[in-house]
């Protein structure tokens, strides 16, 4: 399992391994017009994983398209075979579509998930 | 202030692109005098649908409606109207957005309408999606709670399905449009000029 640094765009959300924390951070808005090739890498660093390493994957989006919707659920659902995986899914209050968005990927993978609420005035 | 009774220097700026116009209201007092319970126009774009026009046109309506947190939910709908332009339209010939808004209640209530040619050949595709999604919503409308459409659920079933389309959507584009909305999107092809365009339109609420 390598390094994973993504750089962010206007378009597409910095993502990062932070190997010291096992954090998987992806931050920042998702609305590439194809996201496959942008989360290609992702899914291929990803698969690498091994199925008892400990990780955290925080999820931190504001906005991200259908597109990318599919590609973050290739995600988790090739990092679900982990036994010790948390996601951590981030939303600002009062924005209850990206919480209901978590809600959605919570309720089709099986993987624990913490809904963590940001005062977006903090 | 309501939503709506920001700077007009935010409400109705203007933008020239190279292949596109973008314009507003001509007149922002009159504009302004007339935001609340009626439509106003809050901005109208015509040009060729390639990625530096719409990616442009993303800008500026982002910072024309996202004045809060529950606005992302009219920039969400924006994002996907907006890029199923760039992928569906016929990439030659101009489309149109228009997006207005209205205050109801004391909430932000914006309509987001588009028309596009349709690309060569992809005509019996687009007959299909809309037969699909007419469908849909007949199938939605047996399958739900109290009488709603259960777009939620639908989205969720979509979502867990692993097919996308050749131009790299995910299928998922009118059920998540539906889901954002007030009321099921409008989706119909009309003759202009003799060649066939889709017409989309669709509201939306972000709260009081």
């Amino acid at each position: 399992m390598g390094p994973l640094h993504i750089a962010s765009t206007v378009k597409t959300p910095e993502i990062q391994f932070i190997a010291d924390e096992a954090r998987l951070v992806l931050s920042g808005r998702s609305i590439p017009e194809n996201a496959v090739d942008f989360y290609r890498p992702v899914l291929e660093w990803a698969q690498a994983v091994p199925s008892d390493f400990k990780l955290t994957v925080q999820v931190q989006l504001e906005y991200f398209n259908t597109s990318s919707s599919k590609c973050l659920l290739d995600l988790f659902k090739r990092l679900e075979a982990s036994d010790a995986l948390e996601i951590q899914w981030f939303f600002d209050a009062d924005d209850e579509d990206m919480l209901e968005a978590g809600e959605d990927y919570d309720h089709i993978v099986g993987v624990p998930f913490k809904f963590v609420e940001v005062d977006p005035e903090a | 202030m309501s939503h709506f009774g920001q700077p007009h220097s935010v409400l109705y700026r203007k933008g020239d692109f190279q292949t596109c116009s973008m314009f507003t209201h001509p007149h922002p007092a009159r504009a302004a005098h007339h935001v609340g319970h009626r439509w106003s126009e809050l901005m109208a774009f015509k040009g060729l649908p390639t990625g530096q026009n719409l990616d442009g046109l993303l800008s500026s309506l982002e910072g024309l409606v996202v004045q809060r947190t529950e606005d992302r939910r009219v920039f969400r709908a924006i994002i996907e109207c907006v890029q199923n332009l760039e992928r569906h339209a016929a990439p030659d010939c101009p489309v149109l957005f228009k997006l207005m808004g209205r205050v109801v209640d004391g909430g932000p209530r914006f309509c987001i309408r588009s028309l596009n040619p349709i690309r060569t050949g992809d005509f019996d595709q687009v007959s299909q999606w809309i037969s699909n999604y007419t469908e849909l919503q007949h199938w939605a409308s047996d399958a739900l709670h109290e009488g709603e459409v259960d777009w939620r659920t639908l989205y969720r079933k979509w979502l867990g399905q692993p097919s996308r389309s050749s131009r790299g959507g995910a299928g998922l584009g009118w059920v998540s449009l539906a889901r954002l909305s007030l009321r099921p999107p409008v989706l119909r092809i009309i003759h202009v000029g003799g060649e066939p365009n889709l017409f989309f339109s669709v509201e939306v609420a972000c709260g009081g």
